[in-house]
């Protein structure tokens, strides 16, 4: 006898869609897959920084290098170097200054990082305070370092004024003041005024200090001071243009040669 | 300790591939583990207690996995012959006595290559 019984029916159950949407992120055609960080942190300035950090020491190359393997920002990377050749005792100030001036030109190429990276959060109205205190803590450092190096420079005029035979203690008080008397004899005196030529020469040129101190405001008021020295104010003006033109040209053939 | 003619070489050696890097970077499709792996290679093969033709024989196996280092590599062998007036042959010879039979053919690869293009 036959039965109706049904038969046993293949039913496709399709599979239960997830609860959830996954995203599937598709890299797009030429989009970015490296680690931002790692570029952010001066990678493509690399060879300019190199080419004179090599001056700081002959171990920063091989420092950026390691720099680059590890993934890290190269921030620091000459402050470290430099305390490093310190504990050695193994630098002098020119070296120091290059490598602060190394340190602080990452800073702020890091610095503009940050604070487009600040801008673009607060555009979207999700400020991220860890960058805020990235920037404060790096432009606190900057200001720092630029403070070191100024406290390691020389002041420019009172070596001058040493250089030309005023009395240290003077030249460090007054060092304007002391000056004023030698640059009023140079614009009679030709000998005076070799000599004073010859310091700044062998300063390796007048720095912007030198420059502001012998502008022609300077040299006007030195004019009057002197009274009868007054008449020769051509003599003055003409003292300082020998002097800025002198050494503009002297610095331009350095550089060409 | 490394003489300084050695300390000079290293520099250079370490400078071209950091102007490598610096283009790579700029290019801004090559991913940082590559930049990394060129940094990594470059430290250890080319080390500051190297002597001239130590770092010269590692020098130029630079670009054997990193080919963008090619450039640097024919720099360097260009420098090595001009600057140190070291015959590269004599490299191949040090290989060979060694019995690094592998190194001599790759560098006598090399050398070929080098004086092609020399002779461009």
């Amino acid at each position: 006898m036959m039965t109706n019984e049904p038969k046993d029916i293949d039913v496709f159950i399709p599979p239960r869609k997830p609860d959830f949407d996954i995203d599937l992120e598709v890299p797009k055609q030429n989009e970015k897959v490296y680690d931002e960080n790692v570029i952010e942190s001066s990678i493509k300035d690399i060879a300019e920084t190199a080419n004179v950090a090599a001056e700081v020491s002959s171990n920063a190359t091989r420092l950026i290098l390691k720099y680059i393997q590890a993934g890290e920002k190269l921030t620091g990377v000459f402050e470290k170097e430099l305390e490093q050749l310190k504990s050695e005792g193994k630098t002098d100030r020119k070296q120091a200054a290059l490598a602060i001036d190394l340190e602080v030109g990452l800073l702020l190429k890091r610095v503009d990082i940050v604070s487009k990276k600040l801008s673009k959060s607060l555009a979207n109205k999700q400020p991220d305070s860890a960058l805020a205190q990235e920037a404060e803590s790096i432009i606190q450092k900057i200001h720092d370092l630029k403070e070191e190096r100024a406290a390691d420079e020389p002041n420019q005029v009172v070596e001058l004024a040493k250089a030309l035979g005023v009395d240290e203690s003077l030249a460090i008080v007054n060092p304007f003041g002391a000056l004023e008397e030698k640059l009023a004899l140079a614009i009679i005196d030709d000998l005076a005024r070799q000599r004073i030529i010859s310091a700044i020469e062998k300063m390796g040129g007048p720095t912007k200090e030198i420059k502001d101190f012998l502008s022609h405001a300077k040299l006007q008021d030195n004019v009057k001071k002197y009274g009868k020295r007054a008449a020769m104010a051509g003599g003055a003006v003409g003292l300082m243009m020998v002097l800025s033109g002198w050494f503009a040209m002297k610095m331009e053939s350095a550089k060409r040669q | 300790m490394a003489i300084p003619q050695a300390d000079k070489f290293r520099k250079m050696i370490e400078m071209e591939v950091l102007k490598v890097i610096k283009e790579l970077a700029q290019r801004d499709d090559t991913p940082s583990e590559k930049i990394q792996q060129i940094a990594q290679t470059t430290l250890e093969l080319i080390r500051p207690e190297m002597q001239l033709t130590e770092l010269y024989q590692n020098a130029v196996k630079l670009d054997d996995r990193h080919p963008e280092l090619a450039p640097v590599v024919f720099k360097i062998m260009k420098e090595y012959e001009e600057r140190y007036h070291k015959k590269t042959i004599d490299m191949v010879s040090d290989f060979v006595k060694a019995g690094k039979h592998d190194d001599a053919q790759d560098a006598v690869k090399k050398l070929l290559e080098f004086k092609a293009h020399e002779e461009d």
